[in-house]
Parts: structure tokens; sequence; C-alpha cells
């Protein structure tokens, strides 16, 4: 059975028990299955990290930049054995503001090394000796198959690292000016794997399949760090290849014989949207016995949407395993065990406006029923719902969720303030810290039940993206909204996408019979540009993009954005849009009228 | 029957483009105009890259997702996936 060690003490074991097996698998787009061994991984992991340990010295933060595949992992490894600490993150990309993040990122972890792969090296090298930002043009890069190729039977020890050292930093919170890099150590990885492993009855004789980034926290660690601990096999594909065409990840969960599969709601909404019965044919799901769903909110329908799709190609109803967790408590906090299938419940709407969580009884009126997904029992660690003032609320009562345990994470680099606030709740009876987790639920039967957000932060496609971001943004598109205030947010009847309300003041006016035309060609262009922008940098589908006159997006009077009002006055259509989105999709897009006419 | 790859027709697959927007957009193909750019109809990173999946099947073709932003507008998407096509035919 798993105890708590280091992932590495793990690795070695599993080497020496089973060298032959895979331990990652690795399914491309086009072309054979890429893979790697335990034997292979711990060899090449502990080459790697002796050329590292060249280069860097012990805790020195090394940048991750590979795309999901065998790099990835052997990168990660061989900093883990190195003792240095990685730092998953995404490629580049051509876009600014992702730029914008990983520079941001790579100041506050105070890298120094960028580890990445042949195939990207040219990509790493032009960021970095291209790049505005004096921290990302000090990086050094270098490359992961020369380092593995070293010869290594006298690699350091993997003993040195202990549990409280970092197993690496991860950035997924914080605001794309201020990102926060959670510090996860060794002994949060090792107690978070040995409760999925006991809960969800996983071993080596588990199969994982996974197309989630694997600098994210639930594809890094629900997906490859807990079955690599537990000695089973993770077969990975990149997401691009998964969101083109999702049937292809449900068919490899078929091929490998996978028995834990994951994705946030979007994904397994994504596969009942996009996957075409024709691509379906022979597809056999029936040994998957966990469908793990995190990182965003979970709609019921989309559940019963999948059981109800899948269960013909042997999909059970009960493998559904709705779970709650944040980086800041390594990954998960909540879930159910393996076999017991998830509960929904039906709660008063209006109810949970003033923090009550009532449940519908007998015939409940729809117009005011939201219908939640419980999260199963809190693990590793103790669980609390308080108040604002942090008084205890019980069974009934909606509160902040709290957290403390072995999964809480040690805190953000280099962030002592923002670490205190987060990290160092004292609830009023004295009991403390905990880790405020900023979302909002309730207990119910036991079970977690997530209801929403203290603040106002969009989930999108499993990723925090900060409202704030998204409505600066805006004012640069058009002097007629240069500072005058937006709000962004996730309209009612289309989770997941976003909605944007803009105040603007034009400066031809629609009503002058001689500006007409240009003066509409004038708002066309606006909602069309501030819609690509919004998508661009969300990734999310914007859906509607309404300019509304000086005034009506609602504020506090201390002039505070109220997103949730905005929204409300918009859908009960009380706004009075002077132009939006939904209109203008109908008329050409200004800024592309001639590529689009002569290309 | 939808008529083959090699068959249809360059108005067809133009109006297969806007279609697939449509659907992605869940609004009638008539409310889309041609001209008009994907990102600016607001289709986010997840929907550009399942409309490729969609277009690749249908047409049988293997269409680069990150050459997509170099046709913005749903016209010179459908431009550019006709001369695809052709390039492909020829060199087959």
């Amino acid at each position: 059975m798993h105890g708590v060690r280091t992932l590495m003490q793990d690795l070695s074991q599993h080497a020496t028990n089973h060298p032959s097996k895979a331990a990652v698998v690795f399914a491309p787009e086009s072309g054979t299955d890429r893979s790697i061994t335990y034997g292979e991984l711990d060899r090449s992991a502990r080459a790697a990290a002796r050329g590292l340990s060249r280069q860097c010295s012990p805790g020195a933060r090394v940048l991750l930049l590979h795309p999901t595949g065998l790099e990835f992992v052997q990168s990660l490894l061989a900093c883990m054995y190195a003792g240095v600490v990685p730092v998953p993150v995404p490629l580049p990309g051509g876009y600014p503001h992702q730029r914008e993040r990983l520079a941001g990122i790579v100041a506050d972890a105070g890298a120094t090394l960028a580890l990445t792969d042949a195939a990207h090296e040219e990509e790493i090298r032009d960021w970095v000796t291209g790049s505005e930002s004096a921290p990302v043009r000090a990086l050094r890069v270098a490359l992961i198959e020369p380092l593995t190729a070293g010869g290594g039977t006298d690699a350091p020890a993997p003993a040195r690292t202990t549990l409280d050292d970092l197993a690496f930093l991860q950035y997924t919170s914080g605001s794309t000016g201020d990102p926060k890099g959670v510090m996860v150590t060794h002994a949060n990885v090792s107690h978070h794997t040995q409760s999925f492993a006991q809960s969800l009855d996983l071993g080596p004789g588990s199969v994982f399949c996974s197309w989630l980034p694997a600098y994210h926290d639930f594809g890094l660690i629900g997906m490859l760090l807990v079955p690599l601990g537990v000695g089973a096999t993770t077969y990975l594909m990149t997401s691009s290849h998964f969101l083109k065409r999702p049937a292809a990840w449900l068919h490899l969960v078929d091929r490998s014989g996978a028995t834990v599969i994951g994705a946030p709601n979007f994904g397994y909404d994504h596969c009942l949207r996009q996957a075409r019965d024709r691509q379906l044919e022979g597809l056999d799901l029936s040994r998957v016995r966990t469908a793990l769903n995190g990182a965003e909110p979970i709609d019921p329908s989309a559940l019963d949407g999948f059981t109800e799709r899948f269960s013909a190609y042997g999909f059970g109803a009960a493998c559904h395993a709705p779970a709650y967790g944040l980086a800041e408590a390594t990954l998960t906090v909540s879930y159910p065990v393996a076999d017991s299938g998830h509960t929904t419940v039906a709660v008063r709407s209006s109810a949970l406006g003033d923090g009550r969580f009532e449940t519908s009884q007998g015939l409940p009126d729809a117009d005011d029923t939201t219908r939640l997904v419980g999260c199963g029992t809190p693990r590793e660690g103790e669980v609390i719902l308080v108040d604002p003032t942090g008084e205890r609320l019980t069974e009934g009562r909606v509160g902040e969720i709290w957290v403390r345990g072995p999964v809480v994470a040690a805190g953000y680099w280099g962030r002592p303030d923002a670490t205190q606030e987060t990290f160092g709740a004292i609830a009023a009876d004295g009991s403390g810290p905990w880790l405020r987790t900023g979302d909002l639920g309730a207990l119910h039967e036991g079970s977690l039940v997530v209801t929403g957000r203290l603040k106002e932060l969009l989930i999108i496609h499993g990723r925090n993206v900060f409202p704030y971001d998204l409505e600066r943004l805006m004012q640069t598109v058009h002097p007629g909204a240069e500072g005058r205030p937006g709000a962004v947010f996730t309209p009612s009847e289309r989770p997941g996408t976003v909605v944007a309300v803009q105040e603007f003041r034009a400066t031809l006016r629609p009503t002058d019979p001689v500006t007409q035309a240009e003066a509409l060609t004038e708002l066309d262009s606006v909602v069309h540009e501030m819609a690509a922008l919004l998508a661009d940098v969300s990734g999310a589908q914007v859906t509607d993009v309404v300019l509304v006159r000086p005034g009506r997006v609602q504020r506090t009077t201390s002039g505070k954005i109220q997103r949730g009002r905005t929204r409300e006055a918009l859908e009960s259509g009380a706004l009075e849009p002077l132009h939006s989105l939904r209109v203008a999709r109908r008329s050409p897009d200004p800024r592309h009228d001639h590529a689009g006419a002569t290309a | 029957m939808t008529p083959g790859p090699a068959r249809m027709r360059e108005e067809e697959l133009r109006s297969l483009v806007v279609a697939r927007v449509a659907d992605l957009l869940g609004c009638p193909p008539e409310d889309v105009a041609p001209s008009a750019t994907l990102s600016g109809l607001g289709l986010g990173s997840v929907q550009v890259l399942a409309l490729c999946g969609d277009l690749e099947d249908e047409l049988d073709l293997t269409i680069d997702p990150a050459v997509i932003g170099d046709y913005p507008t749903l016209e010179s998407l459908g431009s550019f996936l006709i001369e695809l096509r052709s390039a492909d035919q020829g060199a087959a």
C-alpha cells in the first residue's frame, strides 16, 4: 500500500518492481503511440537530474515549457530528482496576453532556467530573446533530450529531497498582472495520492486517460502524478486534439482500457455536442470506473446528458465523480468514493441568495429551483462552512468553504501577505489556520455542495479568469469606451460562455440621417472588436457584447462594478442597448470587409 | 446523402462553413454574415477547434488550427478550404 513518502521514492520502487511496465503513453494526433516504461522514466529522469544539478542550485525555479507529452514528464521528474522546483507553464503562444502572463510568472517565480525540448527550442529562444521583460530575456534555455541521454548511475540520491520540500509551483491563481504561485510540497502530493488511491481504489492495475493540459493542476496531479504514484499507466493526448475531435479521446479511453478519466464539466459537454454518432461506432466505455469532473462548476444536466448518450456505449451512471478542489489544496478536497455515484439536489434559488440551503420538496416551483451536484464527502482534511464573521455554520446554511489538512499547500511563493490572507484564516471559535477558498457551499447529507463564488471569478474551460482583466481590455478598443465602466459575466442560460456590457459614447450619432450608416458601421466594428478580444483572451465563447449609454452599468456608491446586478438588468430587458453583437452578427465585420471580399 | 468532398461545389462549401459556425453559435445560418470574423462573432478557442475538426471530417482534409487565424472571416476561410482541397486533389 502507498505510504507518505516522496514521489521519487514511489517511482524508484515501481521501477524496481515492474521496470518494463508502461508509465506514460502519449497518443499523437497522427502517427503511432510513444511510451515510456517505469524503468526508463526513472533512469532518464535521474540522468537528466544529474545534468540539471550542474546548471542549477537546489531550490532554483525551472520553467517547464513543453506541450503535453513524454518530454514534459521527463523534465518534471528530472527537476524533482535534482531537488530544483519545476514551474509548469503553457507555451508562450501568439497572443500578447499569454506572453504578459508568462512574463509575470517568470518574474514572480524568479525562474532562471527554461527547460524545453528540441521541437520547441526555436520558439522558446525567439520568445526569450524577443521579450520586453528583463527576467524573460535573462532566462537560460536548456533541452531535455541531451540531459536524459547522459549516463546516470551516480545520479543525485532522491532521498535528499524531503517531504517538506517543494514539489512544484502551480500558477493557476491570480490575475494576468498578478500571478500567484501555489507552493505544493511533496507531502501535499503524497497525501493527495494516498487519499485518491484509497477512495477510488487505485493501484498498478488502474489505467488513466487524459487530454487535460499537463501544466494545469487537474492534468498535472490528477492524471499524471496520481497514476505515477500508484504505479498505474496513464495515456495522454493534447487538449487541441480532444477539442477538435472529442470522439478521439473516447476511442483512446476504449483502446487503453482506461479505468479513470477526468475532465472539467465543459469536456463532458463537448463530447455531448461535438462527438458525432458516426464517429462512435464500436466504442466501448464499459471499463471506465471513475469519471472525475472538476475545475469548474458542474452542471447536473451535463452529467445526465453524458450518461444518457454514452450508456449505449457501456458508460455507467455510477462512474460520475464530481469533485471539488483548488490548486491551494493540491487538487481535490471532496469527491465521491469509487462506484458510489453522485447525488443531485434541487434547492430553492431564492433561499440560496439569502444564504439558506432549502431543498425543494414535492413539486418544485421550476422558476425558483436550482439543481446542484453533490461533490461527495471531504477527504484528507477538514472542511467547514463559515459566515462572513468566521462563525461556523450548520447544515442548511450556505457559507464560505474553509479547508485545513495535509493537502493544503504551503502558501503563495514569495507572497507572505497574500499567503496570510488566504491560508491563515482564523475562525470565530479560535481554530485555524484555515485555507479560505472564496467558494460558497453547503453540506447536504454529508456531501459538499458548491453553490457559487464569494468573489466574482469566471471559470472558463477549467481556468480561472478574472472579469477585471477582461473589462480593462474592453476600454482599449475605442475612445468611446475609454475610462468607462463595463461588466463581464456569465449569462444565466449559457454557463461557460461570457457576455459583456460596456458603457459607450458614440462619436457619431445613429439618429442623424446624414451619419446614420457610418455610425452603425462604427458600432458594428466596436462590438465585433470587443467580442474578438474577449474570445481571444478568455478563450470563451462570447454570447453577446452589449453597448449601453453611460450610467447603465450597475455600480456601488464607491464605484465597484456590480456584475450580478448588471446581468439581471440585461436579462430582464432593462438596459436599452445602443447596439449588440447579436444584432451585429448579421452585418459584415467592418474590420475585415476588404479582406473578406478580396481573399 | 451529402455530396462527396470531391463533388461539393464552392458555394456549398461556403454555406457549409456558415452552417457549422451558426450551429456552434446556436443561431440560424441567416443570422451569420459570411464576411464576419470567427472571433468577432464571439467564437472562443474551443469552438474554433471544434469547427476545425468538423470541417476536417466533412471535407476529408487536414487543417492546421494555427493557420485559421490567417483567414479570419468565414468567406476567407471558405476560400482557403477551396484552395486546400484543390491542392489536396491535385496532389492525389
